[in-house]
């Protein structure tokens, strides 16, 4: 497959314009990117909810969110006493 | 064999972008730094990310329609004609890849160059991480970059072709006139978040049981005074973005060189660097006597006192910009509380009040102060005036960015995909990352007290 018409500069460069490889099927390329930008936003929000659900899992439960509190209090308490 | 005989790319040019691009990139680390100095503990890296990986989207996004919408719309369409030329900025055309028309393109068409591409979507992440710190600690990342494509690539770009470009048709139809952004970038932004805000709600400790709002202590206020410092600076770089530095322009008394303001009347780059240190200042002054112990808002005058003055600051005399942005810095620091304790907003970072309030009243303040300028270059443009600048500064607050926002925020609402759970908005984003690392320090600290404990014991016996 031929990756372009470029293959020598001593040419009249005027004629030139685009010098990128593949130079015609901008439109393959266009739809990649559409293809890669939804793919990423879908992703993140899978990559979120997988997050939220194991928190909300581990951590849902009334005592549970009150001992983490009491965790982050204690380290801060801790980090208060060290200064 | 090739010969370089002669460099014919202006590298003045080129320098000054460079030096736009650097401004702006301060200006998104200042919004990041900020944003982490505001963030609670338990969300401050989290937020980092969220706002950092912004970027890729608003380049995809930009790259694909963004770029191309900011030229297609100048028109309207339909109020001055159909779409405008844009072609070149489809994300298929051979202008938007490695070109050797795109040198040639640089001088000739400043606005088609890559470089412009590269300038645009720098300003637009400012525009989104500015959006993103506002509405932090209860949004899905997800979310977020929904409504930052929404904004950033749809509805700015929209903003900027009808306001703030060479051909817009509200500076020929209406008269508007807005020199650095003050509405494009500041009011449509206070807008977008506005309407977010109305839909997503204030994060769970904001309002205590009596609905009085609680202030929720900065994380780190040494992040929080130097994200606010490199924003001040930062915000330079959005006057650099909207000059064209060497211009020549005629008419029909002769041929000038010339630095041109967006819409492409002459202005005097000086000056508008001696207008724009002035408005920092007089938005400093009031902020220092009105909250000189609020360290989350004393440097926020210095923006404000921007902002104010955006609009015009390329026909105000500098003693004119520190007087509106003395005053517009008073009505802002005096309604901070109001949306609050009003309509329950919860806008982490006040950008509502000091992006869209003052962006808006400065439109008008310039409206007033300039009835009569020439708004645009264009033949048949019609002179700077308040209806016109008004009627602009409505449009793009409630119609641009409001509506947007509150309608793609209710969309994500009625799908269930715009809020964190409560568990989250309790534990904090970070607790994944973090969690571990707070169990393993406890655990060392009771071993340490332990060992601590025993050594006592052994000198004792």
């Amino acid at each position: 497959m031929s990756r372009g018409e470029l293959n020598n500069w001593i040419v009249d460069l005027a004629d030139i314009s685009s010098i990128y490889i593949f130079s015609g099927s901008e439109g393959l390329w266009f739809v990649l990117c559409v293809i890669v930008f939804l793919w990423f936003i879908l992703a993140i929000y899978r990559v979120e909810k997988s997050n939220q659900d194991k928190v909300d899992d581990e951590l849902g439960s009334k005592e549970n969110l009150n001992s983490l509190i009491d965790l982050f209090h204690q380290d801060n308490e801790e980090k208060d006493n060290g200064n | 064999m090739i010969e370089v005989v002669s460099n014919k790319v202006d590298y003045i040019n080129l320098i000054y972008d460079l030096i736009t691009v650097l401004f702006l990139i301060f200006l998104s680390f200042g919004i990041i730094l900020r944003t982490y100095g505001i963030s609670r503990e338990k969300f401050a890296l989290t937020n980092i990310k969220i706002l950092f990986f912004s970027f890729p989207v608003i380049v995809l996004s930009s790259y694909l329609f963004g770029w191309a919408i900011s030229f297609a719309f100048s028109s309207g369409p339909i109020v001055k004609g159909g779409f405008r030329e844009f072609a070149f900025a489809l994300p298929w055309s051979e202008f938007m890849g490695p070109n050797l028309d795109n040198n040639q393109t640089f001088v000739n068409d400043y606005q088609k160059s890559p470089m412009s591409l590269i300038k645009f979507i720098l300003v637009t992440w400012s525009m989104i991480i500015f959006f993103g710190s506002a509405i932090i600690e209860r949004i899905r990342i997800g979310a977020f970059l929904i409504l930052s494509i929404i904004l950033g690539s749809i509805f700015w770009p929209i903003c900027s072709s009808w306001s703030w470009s060479s051909n817009g048709w509200m500076s020929e139809v209406f008269g508007y006139h807005d020199a650095f952004g003050s509405g494009a970038f500041h009011t449509i932004l206070g807008g977008f978040a506005l309407g977010v805000l109305g839909k997503l709600g204030s994060r769970k400790i904001k309002f205590n049981s009596f609905s009085k709002a609680r202030d929720i202590p900065a994380n780190s206020e040494i992040s929080l005074i130097f994200g606010n410092i490199l924003v001040v600076f930062g915000i330079f770089g959005l006057f650099l973005y909207s000059i064209n530095p060497f211009s020549e322009i005629k008419n029909e008394f002769g041929s000038y060189m010339f630095t041109l303001n967006i819409y492409g009347n002459p202005i005097s780059f000086y000056g508008v660097l001696l207008n724009f240190v002035m408005g920092i200042s007089g938005g400093l002054v009031i902020s220092a006597i009105h909250s000189f112990n609020n360290n989350k808002k004393i440097f926020i005058g210095g923006i404000v006192g921007i902002v104010s003055i955006s609009a015009g600051a390329d026909y105000y005399h500098p003693v004119h910009c520190l007087l509106i942005s003395m005053i517009v810095t008073l009505a802002v620091f005096k309604s901070f509380n109001y949306l609050e304790e009003k309509f329950k907003i919860d806008d982490a970072s006040d950008i509502i009040v000091s992006h869209g309030f003052a962006g808006f009243w400065g439109l008008i303040i310039a409206s007033i102060l300039l009835w009569g300028y020439p708004s645009s270059m264009a033949e048949g443009s019609v002179f700077t005036n308040p209806f016109g600048q008004f009627a602009g500064a409505l449009i793009i607050f409630w119609i641009l960015g409001f509506i947007p926002g509150y309608l793609t925020a209710g969309i994500l609402k009625f799908f269930n995909i715009l809020h964190l759970s409560d568990t989250i908005q309790i534990t904090g984003q970070d607790i994944l990352s973090t969690r571990d690392k707070i169990i393993e320090t406890n655990n060392i600290y009771e071993a340490e007290k332990k060992i601590i404990s025993d050594m006592k014991a052994d000198k004792k016996s």
